[in-house]
């Protein structure tokens, strides 16, 4: 493997730091959809990211922009993050998850709250599906993503709306 | 019909939350970042990347391919590679194609010929059968070595004077002469069969080997095996579900020929890693064909459908399996499971299964 020369693998990284800052709230917001039980964690996540990001530096070519590749990586990440962690951290409450957020908020939307908590009861691939739609992508994208047919992306994600609907009913 | 919760409302709060999270101040600055990168660089530690996350698909078809070449070297050498000479005692595969009391055969096939067989050809079962197994008596003739390797015990038959009572070991095989013995095992067995009016003429040998001729070919010995299996499936997302169950396997014919097989098998499906809501009971019933090259070998490939509970799916698998013959009772089988996409969730996936089966007859 050939190394760079200091300066500019120096130079490379500075680059790198710069245009990662730059998505600073991209990251936060795949950490916060795919990966985080609760706001606490997602500091943790967010390195996970960076240094994933940093590894695989050398395979963003440019074809698409930084930010869709961050994006990609991003989430991928995340996604491993919380199907390692999910059980080892306890069950949260929506009463927890609504004082995170307005730790965070001025003027929250209690939608997003109640989001948060409801795909915090979802197992990883699952949580992934709803997080890919639920961030404004279609099925034949989701599909794509997940490596599934669009039916079977429509089959699960009615599935997991009749869950989400219990697990909402339950907390009324 | 469960309702399903409307996501579109919450789908629109959160574009509108990430638009604000975007013109929020960042959180990070430069620096926090390279100090980021710093300590990593310095612990050297691996983080989860797209190269790691790609490696945990694979085992869709590498999974798969592995589990079969295992599965194939795994019999090759017990059928292969294996010393002749058991020291467990275990008959070798020679001596079992050999052996009056090769598995599931009927002796009467190895059987040589007498002077008390008219036809030349055939000679009544017991003649070949060694004295130490002539303590049971025999329910049919198409399953009489079935019920002699599984220690069925002895009924002697009521309506004849050649009953033997139970333990009582027979005489061994003669070349000359009529002997009593012999015949009376053979009509042990006949009477159990149900043939009355063959038993009403126990002294006409003619008569006797014809019925026992009739019976080997009109009615094929079956068997049926009961086993509990362990392995592992890879669904086509690249997840690991190990899984255990319990299945039947009746074949309708189990020497050298093809013939037909059921199968029915309850498994349940776990994931790796554990994740309760992933779990899933399968329930499957299949209709395919067996056939026993080899004394110890069975081979079977096997259609049937399977229904999944909890998250409810349906469709079809195919499965091709190799059973090896451990002893008189046991056989390890490794079979491949091809469950083609389901009806419900258009999922398909691949299943490598060990069982040790159990003959229940």
């Amino acid at each position: 493997m050939n190394k760079r020369p200091l300066e500019e693998e120096r130079h490379r990284q500075q680059q790198f730091v710069a245009e990662v800052q730059q998505c600073d709230a991209l990251i936060y917001s795949v950490c916060r959809l795919y990966g985080c039980r609760r706001d606490e964690s997602t500091e943790d996540l967010y390195q996970e990211i960076v240094c994933a990001l940093w590894e695989s530096y050398d395979t963003f070519k440019g074809d698409s922009s930084f930010s869709s590749w961050l994006y990609s990586v991003a989430r991928n990440t995340a996604v491993a993050y919380y199907r390692r962690n999910q059980l080892r951290q306890p069950e949260i409450s929506l009463t927890d998850v609504e004082r995170d957020f307005q730790d965070w908020h001025e003027t929250p939307n209690p939608l997003v709250g109640e989001l948060y908590y409801l795909i915090d009861q979802l197992n990883a691939d699952d949580r992934k599906l709803v997080g890919l739609y639920i961030d404004g992508y279609e099925y034949d994208e989701i599909a794509q993503q997940m490596n599934l047919s669009q039916q079977a992306v429509r089959t699960r994600m009615s599935r997991i709306k009749v869950r989400l609907r219990e697990i909402k009913d339950r907390q009324k | 019909m469960n309702e399903e919760l409307n996501l579109k409302p919450y789908r629109e709060a959160w574009q509108a939350e990430k638009e604000r999270l975007q013109a929020a101040p960042p959180r990070h600055t430069e620096q926090d970042i390279a100090a980021m990168l710093s300590r990593h660089d310095a612990k050297n530690a691996v983080a989860p990347t797209q190269s790691r996350q790609r490696s945990r698909t694979l085992p869709i078809w590498l999974g798969s391919a592995a589990a079969s070449v295992a599965i194939l070297v795994g019999v090759a050498w017990l059928l292969w590679l294996r010393p002749t000479a058991d020291p467990s005692g275990l008959p070798t595969l020679a001596e079992l194609r050999t052996s009056s009391t090769s598995l599931r055969t009927p002796s009467i096939l190895n059987t040589p010929s007498t002077p008390n067989n008219p036809n030349n050809s055939i000679t009544p079962i017991a003649l070949t059968t060694p004295p130490s197994l002539h303590s049971h008596t025999i329910l049919s003739i198409q399953e009489s070595n079935d019920a002699l390797l599984t220690d069925t015990p002895i009924v002697p038959a009521e309506d004849t004077q050649y009953s033997m009572p139970t333990g009582q070991p027979a005489t061994q095989p003669t070349t000359q002469g009529n002997s009593a013995q012999p015949q009376l095992q053979a009509f042990q067995e006949m009477s159990i069969t149900g043939s009355i009016e063959k038993q009403k003429t126990p002294k006409d040998p003619l008569v006797r080997t014809t019925r026992m001729s009739s019976d080997w070919t009109s009615s094929h010995p079956q068997y049926t095996q009961i086993a509990l299996s362990g392995g592992a499936s890879f669904t086509q997302d690249g997840k690991l579900q190990p899984l255990v169950g319990i299945g039947v396997t009746h074949d309708s014919e189990s020497k050298s020929v093809i013939c037909a097989n059921n199968q029915a098998a309850i498994y349940l499906l776990g994931t790796l890693p554990s994740d309760t809501t992933s779990r899933v009971v399968s329930v499957q019933y299949g209709y395919g064909l067996s056939c026993r090259p080899t004394d110890r070998l069975t081979l079977r490939v096997n259609l049937g459908g399977f229904i999944q509970f909890v998250d409810f799916d349906l469709g079809l698998r195919l499965n091709a399996e190799m059973g090896y013959r451990l002893s008189e009772d046991f056989i390890l089988t490794a079979s491949y499971q091809y469950y083609m996409p389901g009806i419900v969730s258009g999922d398909s996936r691949h299943a490598a299964i060990l069982s040790v089966g159990y003959f229940i007859n």
